[in-house]
Order: C-alpha cells, then structure tokens, then sequence
C-alpha cells in the first residue's frame, strides 16, 4: 500500500479515536488501582489504630490495677479494687483481639511473650493483696512485692510501647511508599489526560480542516459540473455512460437537450433513447451498439434523431470501453449534436460539386472552342484558299475584294479563338503555386519566341528576376503575351530592344490608391522602344476587347494584355503601364513576396 | 542509295471527308513518288497495319479525333509492336495545346502537324513532313529524339 | 531497368565491314569516310553477293559517282559537326570545298539536286542533332551547347532548335524525359 492511502483522512481519524480510547482506559485503570490501594491503607490504618488502642487499654487497665491495689492497701478500702477476675477476662479479650490481628508469625510470638507477661503481673497482683490481707502483715515483703510488681509493670508497659511503635513506625513507612504511588499514578493520569486531549483537538482539528476542504471541493466540483453542463449546451456535446455490469445508463443533461427535452426527461435507459433515432438510421444504429456491447468493441457512428417537433438533428456518437474506480467493466461516449458542421459540409460538397461541373464545363468550352468550332472555321479559311489557288482569276475584282475581306475574317475569327482559350484558360480553377526561378521561366518564353525574335531582329535584354510563388504556365504565357506585344508593336525601321528587370519599389508608390511596400512586393518592368501609345489609353488597353486606333495596321484581338491583368490578379498582383508615342511602352508588374 | 524510283509509301488515318481530300489533293500536287492510302477510322487502319501482307507505310497521319479507335489509341498500338518500329508517326490534329503536343511525342509521335488553315500551307507542311523524315531515314540521325512539330 | 549506351557508330561499321570482306575472301584496305579500296577486281556475283550481306547490317554500296560525292559531303559534315570539339571558325563553304577539293559552288548544286535539302540546311539539322545530344547525354546548358558548336548566341541557337524541331529545347528535353521514365516502367 502507498504511503499516501494510508494517509487518508479516515484513517487518520481513526487512528486518533482509537488511541484516545486506549488512553482513556488507561486512565481508568491507574485510577482503579489507586483507589484499591487507598482502600487498603485506610484498612491498614484503622487496623493499626485500633491495635495500638487495645495495647494502651490494657497497659492503662495494668497500671490502673497497680494504683488501685496500693490504694486498697493504704486505705483497705475494697471500693479501689475491682474482682480480679474481670480485669482478667478484659485483659485477655484485649490479648486474642490483638493477636488475631497480626498475621506475621513474630508479632504472635510478641503478643504470646506479652500475655505471659501480663499473667504474671496479675499473679504478683494476687500475692500482694493475700500479704496484704494476712493479717500479719510483713511490710518489708509487701514492700519488696511492691517494687517487684512495679517492675513488671515497666517492662509490660516497655513491651507495649515497643510494639506500638512498631506499629506507627510500619505506618509511616507505608505513608511514605503510598504517598509515592499516589504522586506517579497521578501524574500518569494527568499526563494520559493531556494527550487524549492533545489527539482528540488534534483530530478534531483535522476533520475541521477536511471539511473546509471537502466543502471547497464539493463547491468546485459544482463549478465544474456547471461548467461542463454549459460547456456541453453551447458545443453541443453530450456524454453518456453505461454499467455493462448493472446495466445502468446515464445520459448528461445537455443529451436531453441536445433530444429537445429538459434533462432527465425520462428514464434513462436504451428502449426510452431508441424512439428518437430517425426511422432510417434506428436499425443500423442499434445494431452497431448491440454490436459494440457484445464484443467489446468501440463504436463511431453518425444518424439522426427526430425531435418531437419534427427537427431533424445529426449527431456523431462515438463510444468506447473503460473500467470505472469500481474495477467494473462500462462504456463511455459522447455524442455531439453536429447538424451544423454537417449540413455546413453537405453544402460545400454541393459547392465543390457544382465548382467541378463548372470547370469541366469550361473545359468542355475549351474543346469547343479550340476543336469543334476551330474545324469548321479552319474548313471555310480552306475552301477559301483552294478557290484562291485555283479559280481567282474568274472572279470579279468586286468579289476578289470580298474575297479578301472574308480572308481576313476568318482569320481574325481563328485568332479570336485562341486567345479566348487562353483566357478561359487563366479563369480556371487549378491554381497551383509553385516557387518559380523567373530568369528559368524566361529563358523559356524566350526559346518559345526564338522564331518570332530572330525575325524582327530583336535584342531580349533580362536582368537578374526573383523567385517567387506563381503559377508558372500563366506566368509564362504573361510574359509570351508581353514580349509578343512589345514585339508586334515595334516600329518598323528599328529593331526592337525589351529589357526585363526587377526594380525596387520607391517610398510611397501607390496603385488604385493602396500603398505598397518594397517588403511584400515585386516590381518588374518590361520596356520597350516601340510605337507606344498615349497615356491616356493606360487603362483602356488592358480591357477585353479594346483595342486602340493605332491598332489598325496591326493584328490584334485585344484579349491578350486582358489575359496579362487577368493572370496578375491570380497572382494577387498589379499591373500598369505607362505608354509615350513614338518613345515605346513601359508594362510594370507588382507581384506578391 | 538515292531512291529516286521507288516510291513513298503514305498512310493517312482520319474520319473528316474534307480533311481526306485536302490531303489527297495536296500530296498529289506535291508530285511526290507515293503510294497513299487513306483511311476513315483508326480501326480500318489497325485491321489493315496488322494483316500480314501489307506492306507497312514509311509515315503514317495519324488524326486524333476518330470514332472508333482514335488515334493516341492507335500510336499506343503501333509502338507498343515491334514490327511497326521504322513507321515515323504524324500526329495531324487540329489542337495546338502544348498538353496533347507533349503527351502525343512521349507515346511515341515523331512529327506533329497543326492542320493547316490554307491550302498553300498544307502542301508546304506536308512536303516538309515528308523530306525532314526522309532526311532522317538517309543521314542516320537518332529516331529515338526524332521530333518535329510544325 | 535500363542500360543507355554510347557507341562509335563507325568503329562498329568498320567492324562489320571488315568481318563482311573478309568471309568473301576479299582483298581491301579501308580508308576514312566510309571508302573502301579494293586491292583486286572482284567478280559480279561476288559484288552483288557482298552487296546484299551489307544491306542486312543497313550500310549500301554506292556505286554512282555522285552518290558517293554525296555522300563524301554529308559525311564530311557530320565529321566537321561531330569529330571536332569545337567547329571550325572558317566558312563552311571554304572548309568543304578544301576537304573535298571541289569548288563550293559545283559541291551545293549536286547536295541540293539529289538530296531535297541544300547544304546549309543539312548543317543546321547535323548541328542540332548533336544539340539534342548533348542536351540529353551530356547534360549540357543551350548556352554551353551555343558555344560548342560555334553560334553567335544562344537566341540564334534556339531559333534554329526551335525552326528544326518545333519545340523549346526544354520541351525537347521534358519529353525525352518521359519517354525515358515511361519506358523504364
């Protein structure tokens, strides 16, 4: 056992009361013996007394005799003697009482020793009155009978005395000794007293102290409950237990609640709960618990109940099994009412659902647009040529001309297509982010344009370009589209120069009024010195479909910057451009760190 | 070892009539020496590569978008058999999305051809098709990183 | 698994060769560029038979004049493409017509009239041949491989890559790449 069990408080407690009571025993039986021994002194004294009594009785009884028997003999007067033998009969009455008072064998031999003493004082006695009465009375012999009696009345009165002292003298001695036990035995209960006192305050205070907190704790373990009830009410959770050994249930308040019902609303048991399960989830879900109880085994399951007002609840119960401080065998759950969580996860399904449908419906506008309305167009730009090659020359000039015009159409049709491709293709939804080394990314537009730059003769300056998060393939068609532009408005008679590089972003810059910061952003710059445009057209150039008057002489279906804002607003970037005619065109990037 | 005489043996699989006939009419015109045969499906195709008799093409169009059998299936089918290995493989599609460029050259296209939107083109393309796999076949380069997209 | 090889295309020809004439019995010496001198007249038949036995390894004998200045042109490209670490400073025209001892002139016309192709495109499409190899085999960066095979700048390379093949050399070399994987799978 641990030392800290048997430390509990009970068992405090009755270690204290156990001891008081052995102590109190204690106390009880030293006090007993004290007064059995205070009993026999008493007895030891009256005994005493009276012995010392019957031995001064009969040594005054002997000295009365002597000073009545010289009194008779000086007045002859009998009024002074008594019969001799009653003082005889008194004295030896007085003799066996004493002897049968002593129980030592040499107090006897002493008491023997005295009443032959006395015997023969009292014959003396006899002699002395016969010479006495004689009537020839011998005064020498009478006086030396006299003084012979009186002698022997000395020595009796000597022996008496002697044996009266002894006796005061026993009686002292067991004063003293008793005197002695009384003072330790006294003190022995004193002291037991105090310490029963000591362990019964003691005790008395520790159970107070317990209390105090036992109380506290009751009040903490109120607070608790409390706490954990509203816990339970605002989270929607709730906790059951069940004795697999009783059989007992208990449900916490908040699943009552959680059921629409104030707590304890019925007996808590299985047949009351089962009614509330849903219909098409009450089967499953009593066989997964019957299940469980069998083998053991946790359960986790979701279904619904019906409350009595029709609401329909989802709740994720999942239980499992535990021994209670008993050693008994229950299962304990919990069960949280999760109806918001699930519709709120049902909707973003149907979102994800719809979400997917939408962008395999831009997929499939995709292929339309890219294939199956690419097909026919590409036919008609066919057929034209095939007429172009064979049967020009049979047609009027009014109709070549239409002719021409249809051509060019076409064309701008097919052109018009794909780049709506590739502007579709920035709106959907795939956006991976991935580190991009752009100085990588832009010797790859650059190998892509190689055609196109070799023929205009064009010099791609690229200085050194961070990397950063971006979605690489809309990254590189930024750029194809950019270094395109800056390609196909280049002026005729100078051969194109685009310098690309990352440039710090000065104190204050601003775009549509949101300051930004050379510590979240990027700055990158495409310049060129080609035809340029007016900058007032700054804005305009970039929305879909416009194109400026300038334009004219060159093909363009004005989607291609609009892809360019598009993919940098993917990139939660800006884009700007600054445009002088005649000087070229400045395209300036802000890309996220 | 210049085989001015002997023909080239053509193959072209694809299931839009026009398509066929431009085609036709531009290798004709190209004045080619060939021996051209079409086909409307990429079955038809299959049944035919695979009879042991047929004298199997030195390039082979291949359309995409065919019913029955299209024509990724047939490429997978051809290079995935060992007897087909010498055929040179032209994807001719109408798509020009890197993704089906990329994906038709890694199972085994060596050419790749943009259907062209003029006639003009068709032929020009074609005749370049057909003499940059000759080149290939007389200068001994290395079929394995024969590509050409065009 | 998968086991990539290099191998010297003409020492194997050379070893071919030399088995092949010597189990006909035949008297030869074997010069450079793909020449062979025999040392005696040698009998049709055998000729033809020999002839046939060569066809199976995927070498021809030439027997036309022209065919064999072709293919004295074509292999000299290829040796001025490929044997030398680095190509030659000089003008291609002047290289060939002092190898071959031809004026440039007269070595263009018969290229382009038996060859569909002119000279200069038959350079470019050896040269970037060896791009891709080196791009694949050796590794190398377009700006290293610009260097080595002598262009002016590594736009002018991947304009030329991009015109022969139609792709990005990076694209060129993703797709390799997969094939390698798909393959090795």
């Amino acid at each position: 056992m641990k030392l800290k069990e048997l430390l509990t408080p009970t068992l405090v407690y009755r270690t204290a009361l156990g001891v008081s009571f052995i102590l109190v025993i204690s106390v009880a039986i030293v006090f007993h013996i004290q007064m059995k021994s205070l009993n026999q002194s008493v007895d030891l004294i009256s005994d005493s007394n009276k012995k010392q009594f019957e031995l001064e009785k009969i040594i005054t009884e002997i000295i009365q005799r002597e000073s009545g028997i010289r009194s008779y003999i000086i007045t002859k007067d009998s009024l002074f003697y008594e019969n001799n033998l009653q003082l005889k009969r008194k004295l030896f009455n007085g003799l066996s009482q004493l002897k049968s008072g002593y129980s030592s064998s040499e107090d006897i031999q002493n008491i023997e020793n005295l009443s032959k003493d006395i015997q023969k004082r009292l014959a003396l006695f006899e002699e002395v009155l016969a010479i006495s009465n004689s009537k020839r009375t011998d005064p020498a012999l009478l006086h030396a009978k006299l003084i012979e009696g009186n002698m022997q009345t000395k020595a009796i009165q000597q022996k008496i005395y002697k044996l009266i002292d002894k006796e005061v003298t026993k009686l002292k001695l067991h004063n003293i000794n008793h005197r002695y036990d009384i003072e330790t035995s006294t003190i022995t209960a004193f002291s037991l007293t105090i310490i029963t006192l000591v362990v019964l305050l003691f005790s008395l205070n520790k159970i107070n102290l317990d209390f105090v907190k036992v109380r506290k704790l009751n009040e903490e373990l109120k607070f608790v409950n409390q706490v954990s009830d509203n816990a339970e009410k605002v989270a929607g959770i709730s906790h059951w237990k069940i004795n697999i050994k009783t059989g007992k249930f208990f449900y916490s308040d908040n699943f009552f609640r959680i059921l629409g019902l104030k707590p304890h609303a019925f007996e808590q048991n299985l047949d009351n709960f089962t009614p509330f399960i849903h219909p098409d989830d009450v089967e499953d879900a009593v066989r997964q618990h019957e299940e469980s109880m069998r083998n053991h085994t946790p359960t986790s399951m979701i279904y619904r109940i019906v409350r009595q007002d029709g609401e329909i609840r989802y709740i994720n119960s999942t239980g499992d099994f535990t021994h209670n401080s008993k050693g008994e065998l229950v299962k304990i759950g919990v069960s949280n009412d999760i109806t918001e969580e699930y519709t709120n996860k049902l909707a973003l399904e149907e979102k994800n659902r719809t979400l997917i449908a939408m962008n395999a419906e831009l997929e499939s506008f995709n292929q339309i647009v890219s294939h199956d309305l690419q097909e026919p167009l590409r036919k008609i730009q066919m057929f034209i040529s095939r007429i172009e090659d064979s049967d020009f020359e049979t047609i009027s000039e009014k109709g070549r001309d239409y002719f021409s015009k249809i051509k060019n159409a076409a064309n701008r049709m097919q052109n018009l297509m794909m780049d709506l491709v590739d502007y579709s293709k920035t709106i959907k939804d795939d956006k991976v982010f991935v580190k991009t080394n752009l100085n990588k990314l832009l010797e790859d537009v650059v190998h892509e344009l190689a055609l196109n730059i070799e023929e205009k003769n064009a010099v791609i300056e690229i200085g050194n370009l961070p990397k950063l998060n971006t979605i690489p393939f809309q990254i590189h068609q930024l750029f194809v589209n950019l270094i395109s532009n800056s390609l196909k408005y280049s002026k005729e008679t100078t051969p194109p120069i685009i310098k690309i590089k990352a440039v710090k972003i000065k104190n204050g810059e601003k775009i549509n009024d949101i300051e930004l910061s050379d510590k979240k952003y990027y700055k990158i710059t495409v310049t060129d010195n080609g035809i340029g445009f007016k900058q007032e057209f700054s804005e305009k150039i970039f929305m879909l479909f416009k194109r400026l008057e300038t334009d004219i002489d060159y093909s363009g279906t004005g989607i291609g910057l609009a892809i360019c804002k598009k993919i940098i607003e993917n990139h939660n970037g800006f884009i700007k451009a600054e445009g002088k005619p005649d000087i070229g065109s400045v395209f300036i990037l802000y890309l996220p760190k | 070892m210049i085989k001015d005489k002997s023909p080239i043996n053509i193959m072209l699989a694809d299931d839009d009539e026009d398509d066929r006939n431009f085609f036709n009419d531009a290798i004709k015109e190209l004045k080619i020496n060939n021996n051209l045969t079409v086909f409307k499906n990429g079955r038809e195709l299959m049944d035919y590569l695979e009879h042991p008799n047929t004298i199997l093409p030195h390039i082979l169009f291949l359309d995409l978008n065919m019913p029955s059998k299209n024509g990724n299936e047939c490429l997978k089918e051809i290079r995935q058999n060992s007897k087909f290995k010498d055929i040179s493989i032209a994807i001719y599609s109408t798509s020009s999305a890197e993704k089906d460029i990329e994906e038709t050259f890694v199972g085994g296209a060596n050419i790749y051809i943009k259907k062209p939107n003029d006639f003009t083109n068709l032929k020009k393309v074609l005749k370049e098709v057909v003499n940059i796999n000759w080149q290939f076949h007389t200068s001994g380069l290395n079929k394995d990183t024969f590509f050409f997209s065009i | 698994m998968k086991l990539y090889i290099k191998y010297d295309i003409n020492q194997a020809c050379r070893v071919i060769l030399q088995e092949q004439l010597e189990k006909f019995g035949i008297q030869y010496q074997l010069l450079d560029l793909g020449e062979i001198e025999f040392k005696e007249a040698i009998p049709e038949e055998i000729y033809s038979q020999l002839r046939e036995a060569l066809k199976k390894y995927g070498i021809e004998m030439l027997d036309n004049q022209k065919s064999q200045l072709i293919q004295k042109i074509k292999d000299t490209i290829v040796e001025m493409v490929y044997e030398k670490d680095k190509l030659p400073t000089s003008t291609i025209s002047s290289y060939l017509s002092d190898k071959l001892n031809l004026s440039y002139g007269y070595i263009s016309n018969i290229f382009s009239e038996h060859t569909y192709t002119s000279i200069e495109n038959y350079i470019i499409m050896q040269k970037i041949e060896r791009a891709k190899k080196l791009i694949i085999e050796d590794g190398l960066t377009l700006t290293e491989v610009s260097y080595k095979l002598n262009y002016s700048s590594v736009a002018h390379l991947s304009g030329q890559f991009k015109k022969t093949t139609g792709l990005t050399p990076s694209m060129f070399k993703r797709i390799v790449d997969k094939r390698r994987n798909m393959t090795k799978e």
